[in-house]
């Protein structure tokens, strides 16, 4: 099953005079195993990208279809159970819900996965362990340092075996150490689960991830990028 | 609904402001709880007076209903005419009026003065002091005794053993009561002959109560005294009981509804604010729980949480309204408050549906929130 296709997708934010065609006839695949990169400057229109793969906004035009479901034609709450099952999501600034320890953050996905509690918490403790933040599980996000708050981030993302991982801007407010570190646990989650990654980025560090390199300017996807927009 | 129990976690409010709301609701629930308690002691007072032993029918002049509020009388000699008719084993005078209360001070001294409600009946028979009703000492047995309310007691300064003057004439307080303050006034139980002539009524009487053979049917007695007596009603005990009910509460009850109905409003406004500031400030997070997949639980967590609060705030100012009776009741018994179980579970389910329906407003603009702000910096 392939975990994104997107064939002639167009989305216009905003309304009248602020109307602005943010994705713009955009065809894309991408494979288990893939890692993806979109870059492009900020407004080029990488995160509406993300968001119409997520389900989370609508095409205007052409169709998005996430393992084997088409977005368009899936009610909302089947969209809903499309992201707690078969998507993982990295948020710039890690989105953890602050009365939650990083542990609880990470059950809840695999919880809403359909796990049993139980169960979601060996696999939170796991994988937190295994991107080396098993030590600060009990801790709460604003208890954690930019770097390991956004490595909870990529084990809540990757806590229910996704098929499909949207990243954006996993890396920009981390040091080069921190960046690498959860390079490594997405590019890892590709290989070894087999999920596809695309991440929305500037950050030149993680071409030595990705499969692909994809520019995104003013909602066009191009050719992969010669520079940087960092 | 795996999840909830973690999404409950994750949508909770600072402590501090949570603190703060519930400590609000927990006072408007204490000032719904009061007024609810004030208004419960009032129908405690109609009540217990009315509530006699024994006593099924009660004989009024015609417009009479209750005891609160009477001026007529009785025709002269109708006692013992109502006693005859088959079917009464008993038909007991009871004489009602305003009284004059002063303590007994030195000649000269001028002491507190009450208006109370006295009561004149025949020693141990129906129409004195309910058994329920006596708190300490005994009900007056002769002449020259009375027995007081214990909030008029604490008014006027006296106790048992002490004597106070009513309209002018010498008693010793031989005893006192409770559940017998109506707030307005207070009932004072004299003897009958002590009572007719402080009230300057010779052989006249207020009320009779009746008590009935067992055989007998109440309906067809006061069909047939309504039948042979003029200008006369009998009343039922349930019936006069409730007449006596509406007459002390009928006039409070809408200044009740009214600062309980503000007590609401203040409480819906906390927990409106505190959802709001609660769906303002955790944006992004609650815009990523959204993204992840967390659907309308989001919102059910939001409103249990809500209602939780109220639920504890509800339960503290219940807590302090029992204090506040057990701390007015030896300090100042003058204001009585008898809060019942039925007005806690009453204001909490009330709390509750108010919590829940202030919670509504922000969980709509939640609803509405722009999915791409968990992408947002």
């Amino acid at each position: 099953m392939i975990p994104l296709e997107m064939t002639s997708v167009c989305r216009t934010r905003g309304r009248g005079a602020h109307a602005v065609q943010a994705v713009r006839n955009i065809t894309l695949r991408v494979d288990p195993g893939e890692v993806v990169l979109l870059r492009g400057p900020s407004g080029s229109g990488k995160t509406t990208l993300l968001a119409l793969a997520a389900g989370l906004l609508a095409a205007d035009a052409g169709t998005v279809t996430v393992a084997g479901l088409r977005l368009d034609r899936a009610t909302e709450s089947a969209r809903r159970q499309l992201r707690q099952r078969a998507v993982g999501l990295v948020f710039q600034r890690g989105g953890l819900a602050s009365h939650l320890s990083a542990r609880d953050n990470v059950r809840l996905m695999a919880e809403l996965a359909g796990h049993p509690a139980r169960e979601s918490r060996r696999q939170a403790d796991l994988l937190l362990e295994s991107l080396g933040v098993g030590h600060r599980a009990a801790q709460r996000p604003q208890e954690l340092s930019g770097g390991e708050e956004m490595r909870v981030a990529v084990a809540r993302a990757l806590v229910h075996r996704p098929m499909l991982v949207l990243a954006d801007e996993p890396t920009a407010n981390l040091d080069s150490v921190s960046g690498a570190q959860v390079a490594e646990c997405l590019a890892r989650a590709a290989k070894l689960q087999g999920a596809a990654v695309v991440i929305a980025t500037h950050d030149d560090r993680l071409l030595r991830i990705a499969d692909r390199d994809l520019g995104l300017t003013d909602g066009v996807l191009g050719v992969p990028l010669l520079r940087s927009y960092g | 609904m795996r999840a909830f129990p973690l999404i409950l976690r994750a949508v909770a409010e600072p402590p501090a402001r949570a603190l703060c709301t519930t400590g609000g609701i927990a006072g408007s629930a204490l000032l719904v709880l009061v007024l609810l308690a004030s208004h419960r002691s009032l129908s405690t007072a109609a009540r217990t007076y009315v509530s006699q032993p024994g006593v099924q029918l009660w004989v009024a002049p015609l417009g009479t209903d209750n005891v609160v509020r009477s001026s007529a009388l009785l025709a002269e000699g109708m006692p013992d005419s109502v006693a005859a008719i088959p079917g009464i084993i008993a038909a007991d005078p009871i004489v009602r009026g305003f009284v004059t209360v002063e303590p007994q001070t030195v000649e000269g001294a001028v002491g507190v003065q009450l208006t109370l409600l006295g009561i004149g009946s025949i020693p141990g028979r129906a129409g004195g002091i309910p058994p329920t009703a006596l708190r300490l000492g005994r009900a007056p047995q002769r002449r020259g005794e009375v027995a007081l309310d214990r909030a008029a007691a604490f008014r006027l300064h006296v106790g048992v053993g002490d004597s106070v003057l009513a309209n002018g004439r010498s008693f010793r307080v031989v005893g006192l009561t409770s559940g017998t303050n109506l707030l307005a006034t207070q009932f004072a139980f004299f003897d009958l002959a002590s009572a007719r002539k402080s009230l300057g009524l010779p052989d006249r009487v207020s009320f009779l109560a009746l008590s009935l053979d067992a055989g007998a049917e109440a309906g067809e007695v006061a069909r047939t005294i309504e039948e042979r007596f003029d200008a006369v009603a009998v009343h039922t005990q349930e019936r006069f009981l409730a007449n006596n009910v509406r007459e002390v509460s009928a006039g409070v009850l809408p200044i009740i509804a009214v600062i309980a109905a503000l007590g609401m409003v203040v409480a819906a406004i906390l927990v409106l604010l505190l959802v709001q500031g609660t769906v303002e400030e955790q944006r992004r997070e609650l815009a990523a729980l959204r993204a992840i997949g967390v659907g309308g639980s989001m919102s059910a967590a939001l409103m249990l949480r809500a209602a939780l609060l109220a639920l504890i705030g509800v339960g503290a100012g219940g807590a302090a309204s029992l204090g506040l009776a057990r701390l007015l009741d030896r300090v100042l018994p003058t204001v009585l408050l008898s809060p019942l179980p039925v007005d806690l579970l009453r204001t909490s389910v009330a709390f509750v549906a108010v919590a829940v329906l202030a919670s509504l407003l922000p969980l709509a603009r939640l609803r509405r929130m722009d999915p791409l702000e968990a992408f947002r910096q």
